[in-house]
């Protein structure tokens, strides 16, 4: 073994490791994958050559050097803010589409439930309690005053009266947006892990997401305050509910990829679609702050139905022509 | 005496993308647990900290929301910026690999990470408030919930490599940090 040069190649290594690629000179960076790779070729050869047992330390030794080197070498990346970008710009839109009709079955079955919870709720307000919880409530159930349930739409988030009192009704909209938003990203989070179930525990996520929905509506329809309610919900809740089908759709692939392996192995598939649609998860939480900031900020200032529905189509136009449009001619085709 | 037998340390071995094969060393259960533990006191201590800021503000929201984000983007900003290395893993002395040999990239830490509430947090609340989690469920139903949960956090101890469902989805791999220094040069 020619240890002048393993030496050379673990100082290099250390230092790269340590103090990153900048503490190199110009010199060590070129030689740095010459030494590499003739260190590996003598691990290989010190392999088949079938060694003696009592140098076995010397083949250990050397694949030691070699894996760090690897690591240093391979494993040190740090993200750029330019690949944060380039999500965004490229990335995203494009793994959308690329598994556009789980997003378009997420989006079915979430219609579906709030379909239901819908039909089931007008024909017996009752089921209202069957399909939400009481903390999801938040006061406003079959029992509650018109007057009540109005308020509930127009009542601006001030802090609460009392710091130490964190009670429900002490809440002003804004902690209520961000227990909305932590909510639903805990949901989107599930529904992407859920996905390991074959993805079927998502489909029902989602339909019951759909179901808490439906019975709002129907709540505030059958008190004449349907179209108020779309108003307020919508401007915030295309992005939200966009971002939940998403994720619910990270979860069918991945679900998918295990029933469905095609041409790679099981965990092979898995674990290149799994990347894929942790991208789905990525941007729908994005999806999500944005949602909760248009809920915490923009509904408190804006009482306006007109204002706020005109909100809510104009981010329903802005997601759709994004995922359509966003990254169709970017250099790059793989990703 | 009968010496005690050291176990033979699992070994996985990488090919790199010049096709040089490594092996390494599967993390041992007992390592990754150690890492998880300091990982989990520093957000465990960052979110109480950051309560005790924001709670006489006035703003428990904030405290809420920064709980949230410390605890999903803590591992996530950690492994993606240290090398697959996280405050936790750096002491117990671990690494996070791609399986297939390439470099280990930030869409692979993100799939490995956003399955962690799930198989973390999740189980917790489980264990600790499991009325919280299904609240009105019929007992037998809550019971298979749990059973199938944690089926799924403990994974990692019954297969070969020790994956856990993240290191499924992203294809990684935890290993031991390569380090023998001494024996090559004497």
């Amino acid at each position: 073994m020619s240890e002048p040069a393993w030496q050379e190649l673990d100082g290099i290594v250390e230092r790269l490791d340590r103090e990153g690629a900048a503490a190199l000179t110009a010199d060590e960076l070129l030689r740095l994958p010459n030494l590499y790779r003739s260190a590996g070729s003598a691990l290989a050869q010190a392999r088949a050559s079938g060694l003696d047992p009592g140098d076995r330390g010397g083949v250990d030794s050397l694949n030691a050097l070699v894996a760090r080197s690897y690591l240093a070498i391979h494993c040190s990346g740090r993200p750029s803010g330019e690949a944060l970008g380039r999500f965004f710009r490229v990335r995203f839109p494009r793994t959308v589409r690329r598994h556009a009709g789980f997003v378009a079955a997420a989006l079915l079955v979430l219609a579906l439930g709030i379909l239901t919870g819908w039909r089931l709720t007008l024909a017996d307000p009752e089921r209202f309690y069957s399909f939400v919880d009481e903390g999801m409530a938040n006061g406003r159930t079959p029992s509650s005053s018109t007057q009540e349930l109005r308020d509930a739409l127009y009542t601006t988030g001030d802090p609460p009266a009392d710091p130490g009192d964190s009670d429900e009704d002490a809440y002003g909209l804004v902690a209520f947006a961000s227990f909305l938003f932590t909510h639903n990203a805990q949901v989107g989070l599930l529904c992407f892990a859920l996905g390991f179930a074959a993805g079927v525990p998502v489909l029902f996520l989602l339909f019951s997401n759909g179901l808490i929905l439906g019975a709002f509506a129907a709540l505030y329809q059958s008190r004449g305050l349907g179209l108020e309610l779309w108003a307020w919900l919508l401007p915030h809740g295309v992005s939200e509910l966009a971002a939940v089908c998403l994720c619910g759709a990270a979860g069918m692939v991945v679900g998918a990829s295990v029933v469905f392996p095609g041409p790679h192995s099981r965990l092979q598939n898995l674990a290149i679609q799994g990347r894929s649609a942790a991208l789905l998860v990525l941007g729908a939480m994005f999806m999500m702050l944005l949602a909760g900031a248009l809920e915490g900020i923009f509904r408190q200032s804006v009482h306006d139905p007109a204002v706020r529905l005109a909100v809510a189509a104009v981010t329903f136009l802005g997601w759709l022509l994004y995922f359509l449009l966003a990254g169709r001619h970017a250099a790059d085709p793989r990703s | 005496m009968q010496p005690i037998p050291v176990p033979e340390p699992r070994l996985h071995s990488i090919r790199t993308p010049e096709g040089i094969v490594i092996d390494f060393e599967v993390a041992p259960l007992g390592a990754r647990l150690r890492a998880l533990l300091i990982d989990l006191a520093i957000v465990f201590l960052a979110t109480a900290g950051l309560q005790v800021v924001a709670t006489p503000l006035a703003l428990g929201w904030l405290g809420l929301l920064a709980g949230f984000l410390l605890q999903n983007l803590y591992f996530l900003y950690c492994e993606a910026s240290l090398g697959g290395r996280t405050v936790g893993k750096s002491l117990a002395r671990l690494r996070v690999l791609s399986r297939n040999g390439g470099p280990l990239t930030p869409d692979a830490v993100l799939a490995r990470n956003v399955t962690r509430s799930f198989e973390l947090f999740l189980p917790l609340v489980a264990l600790f408030a499991p009325q919280t989690l299904i609240p009105g469920a019929p007992k037998w139903a809550a019971v298979l919930a749990f059973v199938w949960i944690f089926a799924f956090t403990s994974l990692p101890l019954f297969n070969r490599d020790r994956l856990r469902c993240g290191d499924l989805a992203a294809g990684t791999l935890v290993v031991r940090e390569p380090e023998d220094r001494a024996t090559l040069y004497n």
